[in-house]
């Protein structure tokens, strides 16, 4: 009966997707970007004229990184970045709570094997260093604070599984803290610097140098450093019981 | 300066980890700051770009006359929780975020940014409907919210993929009557879902009778109120609803079912669940018909109905074992409660339905006073039996019954006893009950005073002239 | 025929919606949930391709402008962050339950709870 049920529902669903939502929506690939706000994302001209922009050569625009979604991500749209930022800092309060409510506290024990001690010895600093080049060139290449972040947790779950009295210690818990103040407080820099929240107040130099786009290298440094702190967190917290 | 009341709040829930107590402490303060910056520094009428990119490019956070009156009634309701409730572990530091997001979703004026507020909501409301060991009803809200989220993401890009942009104003300009229903339908899914109208909303019962002081306050006061807020920004202002007669019918069925699953109840906790989801579900029919005078009886039915379940939810958490043979005044401040529900002529209530039967009449519409007045009468059933039960609890056990043998040493033990069961209801939670029982007499002798607000906002509401010209004030 | 990414991002949703409605197993609902979060970030990701356009990075081998849509993968980075949040969030809840009543399927619990009551 459930299954009748199910399917009857997904069926009604689907019909009304595919019948009514499709035609509305244009054909795969068929977009006119000029109708849409990223055609001035795209080109930095969402408050001067339009000016095509070049790499290495274009200098001081309204927004200085190479990479446009992380233009859209840190800077026109920064509120959104602070939101996901409190998501995550929620979800890993959260399971904080709800790990230390539970009364039968069973850690999970891995079983110790030699080569996976020498390799992670020789692994965990590549996947640490990887981590961090992901999120210091969020505006350059593809990455990011977010995916910068969960590479170095990854790293220290390897740690965890390649090495039993490995604990997170409650360091983690105080970058944590400090990461996400640090981006609130960024956005109350801009406020008495430039007059209004979240801002990018500093010089947005050539597009494509490392030292360019003004906060966003770091506030995705912020947000790799919390990233990565909330996840360890999260992984600790399911282990420990 | 608008976005202090986002960014404070945040701050603080930041700052407030290093010790576990420090955000139950920081709750009040904050919740008063917002106050403070509201009624002194700030004036609706203004809207805040941020980041100073202009309104379809970035973010615009918009502070209007409907807005406005929204922001400080849940502010106010935050700071009367922040003093009754009893926050154990970091709660305090998720009812802060809890602050700034419900002020975020209230304030802001771009789809996307409503969808992340909206979900920094729901993953606050699945952690703390947990409380007192409710993984259960909890797990089953994660399930239901976290479908109703999804359908608004893909609302919101549908929004951007025909109007080009994210921003709620620019994407008033979409009317084409083949678009609009498509859109609304996800967006509607979602307010079905966390508006509790039956058939979606059946988590709503399992969620707020944990018996805890925090859960049905946060959320269904709280969440609740906003959420009303967005519902009427959405399909009263810039969109319109896909059916409006069906929405209006599937939420009269839920009232009557609602109303009919109180009455069967034997806990008290789920039996106002009931009742709270009969509340809003008349609260979203009457705003489906889109008159301004009903929809202003809606927001003040509304404004009852969340006063009230605060006081009751909140008596029910600390006295719902015990009855009220040692806490008087906090008996007198339930029954205000239930009375004012059932829309006794002395208390807030009975204006609140008073005005929606007037303004339903006026627009003849007859099946849903029909259906308030059979609700009204099935309430007066099952409140007033809680009501006798909770008042003469503990009038038929052995040690009450018998006459007075031991005298003076039977009188002092019965003193101790008293003085030992007062301290179970904390002093906050006293106060704050009082408070708002008094709230709903003296807005029950003065109904005018949040009747005007309230057809203001729904004059303001269902104009969107003023909400465009301030978006677009901002030019292009 | 061209639209037939639309097509699988739909098939997986109905799939996600046929799992939560059909499957009593409380972990084989969240997963289901987690299934109908990919297909609506693969749906998104699909509605902003441009034909013939790039990723949309200022590179040495990029030089004209002939990105895709950058705003709908900057919504499904949230999106897809959102999504874990709650994937944890429902895994200790499970972890939670499965301590307080011993098992994951709906009708033992009921039965566990009406012992209680």
């Amino acid at each position: 009966m459930r299954r009748v049920w199910a399917i009857l529902v997904a069926g009604v669903f689907l019909y009304f997707l595919v019948g009514q939502f499709l035609p509305i929506i244009p054909t795969f690939g068929n977009v006119d970007l000029f109708t849409r706000v990223a055609f001035d994302i795209i080109n930095k001209s969402t408050t001067t004229n339009y000016n095509a922009v070049e790499f290495k050569k274009s200098k001081d625009l309204e927004d200085g990184s190479a990479n446009v979604v992380t233009s859209i991500v840190v800077n026109y749209r920064s509120f959104d970045t602070l939101g996901e930022v409190s998501v995550l800092f929620c979800a890993a309060i959260g399971v904080g709570i709800l790990a230390s409510m539970l009364k039968s506290k069973k850690r999970i024990e891995f079983e110790e094997h030699k080569v996976l001690m020498i390799s992670t010895g020789i692994v965990l600093p590549l996947i640490l260093l990887f981590g961090a080049y992901i999120f210091i060139h969020g505006h350059l290449s593809p990455g990011g604070g977010f995916p910068g972040g969960t590479t170095i947790a990854l790293g220290i779950l390897l740690l965890m599984l390649s090495n039993n009295e490995f604990k997170v210690t409650d360091v983690a818990k105080h970058v944590e803290q400090s990461a996400g103040a640090g981006y609130v407080v960024i956005g109350l820099m801009g406020m008495a610097i430039g007059g209004v929240f979240l801002i990018n107040f500093l010089p947005t130099g050539v597009v494509g140098n490392l030292f360019s786009a003004g906060v966003v290298p770091i506030v995705y440094t912020f947000i790799g450093f919390k990233v990565g702190a909330e996840l360890s967190n999260v992984i600790s917290d399911l282990r420990e019981g | 300066m608008i976005a202090l009341l986002i960014a404070v709040p945040l701050a603080f829930a930041f700052a407030s980890i290093p010790h576990e107590r420090l955000g139950r402490y920081f709750l009040p303060f904050v919740a008063l700051f917002n106050l403070v910056c509201l009624f002194f520094f700030m004036e609706p009428g203004q809207i805040l770009e941020v980041g100073r990119w202009p309104a379809a490019y970035g973010i615009a956070l918009v502070l209007d006359n409907v807005s406005y009156p929204f922001l400080i009634f849940v502010n106010f309701l935050i700071l009367m929780m922040a003093l009754s409730a009893t926050l154990e572990n970091r709660y305090g530091t998720l009812l802060l975020v809890l602050t700034a997001a419900v002020n975020g979703i209230i304030l802001t004026g771009d789809f996307f940014n409503s969808f992340v507020f909206l979900e920094i909501i729901s993953v606050i409301a699945y952690i703390v409907a947990a409380h007192k060991d409710n993984a259960l009803g909890a797990f089953k809200y994660l399930i239901f919210g976290g479908i109703g989220g999804t359908m608004y993401l893909l609302g919101a890009v549908s929004v951007y993929v025909k109007s080009g942009t994210l921003n709620m104003g620019y994407a008033a300009f979409i009317t084409d009557p083949l678009i609009v229903p498509t859109i609304c339908i996800f967006f509607l899914i979602t307010f079905l879902v966390e508006l509790k109208v039956l058939p979606l909303g059946l988590w709503a019962p399992d969620v707020y009778s944990n018996g805890s002081s925090v859960t049905p306050i946060a959320l269904g006061s709280i969440v609740t109120v906003s959420l009303v807020y967005l519902f009427s920004r959405i399909f009263l202002n810039i969109f319109d609803l896909p059916n409006p007669q069906l929405v209006g019918i599937l939420a009269m069925i839920s009232i009557i079912l609602a109303e009919l699953g109180a009455l069967k109840q034997k806990n008290l906790g789920r039996a106002l669940s009931f009742a709270t989801i009969s509340g809003v579900s008349t609260v979203v029919t009457a705003l489906s018909m889109r008159e301004s005078e009903i929809a202003s009886a809606a927001y003040f039915y509304l404004f009852n109905d969340v006063i009230s379940k605060f006081i009751l939810f909140t008596l029910f958490a600390y006295l719902g074992e015990r009855g009220f043979k040692s806490n008087k005044t906090a008996g007198i401040a339930f029954t205000f409660a239930s009375l004012s529900v059932i829309g006794f002529p002395m208390f807030a209530g009975f204006w609140a339905k008073y005005y929606l039967l007037k303004a339903l009449f006026q627009a003849s519409s007859y099946a849903l006073p029909a259906i308030i007045l059979i609700a009204a009468v099935i309430e007066a059933g099952y409140l007033i039996k809680w009501n006798v039960e909770l008042w003469y609890k503990g009038e038929d056990t052995p040690e009450n019954t018998p006459k007075v043998q031991d005298g003076e040493q039977d009188s002092e033990m019965e003193n101790e006893a008293n003085e030992v069961e007062e301290s179970f209801i904390p002093f906050g939670a006293q106060i704050v009950t009082l408070l708002l029982a008094l709230t709903l007499v003296v807005i029950g002798f003065m109904p005018s005073l949040v009747h005007n607000q309230t057809m203001s906002i729904a004059n303001n509401v269902l104009d969107f002239r003023p909400y465009l010209d301030l978006i677009l004030r901002g030019g292009m | 025929m061209s639209n037939i990414i639309y097509y699988v991002s739909f098939i997986i949703l109905g799939i996600g919606i046929y799992g939560i409605v059909s499957q009593k197993n409380l972990f084989k609902q969240l997963i289901s949930l987690s299934i109908i979060d990919t297909a609506v970030n693969i749906f998104i990701v699909a509605l902003g391709y441009v034909e013939w356009g790039e990723a949309p990075i200022y590179s040495a081998i990029t030089p004209v402008a002939n990105f895709v849509d950058p705003l709908p993968q900057a919504l499904v980075l949230t999106a897809i962050v959102i999504g874990v949040g709650t994937l944890a969030l429902g895994s200790i809840l499970l972890v939670h339950i499965n301590e307080k009543y011993g098992s994951l399927d709906p009708d033992e619990i009921r039965d566990i709870r009406e012992v209680v009551e």
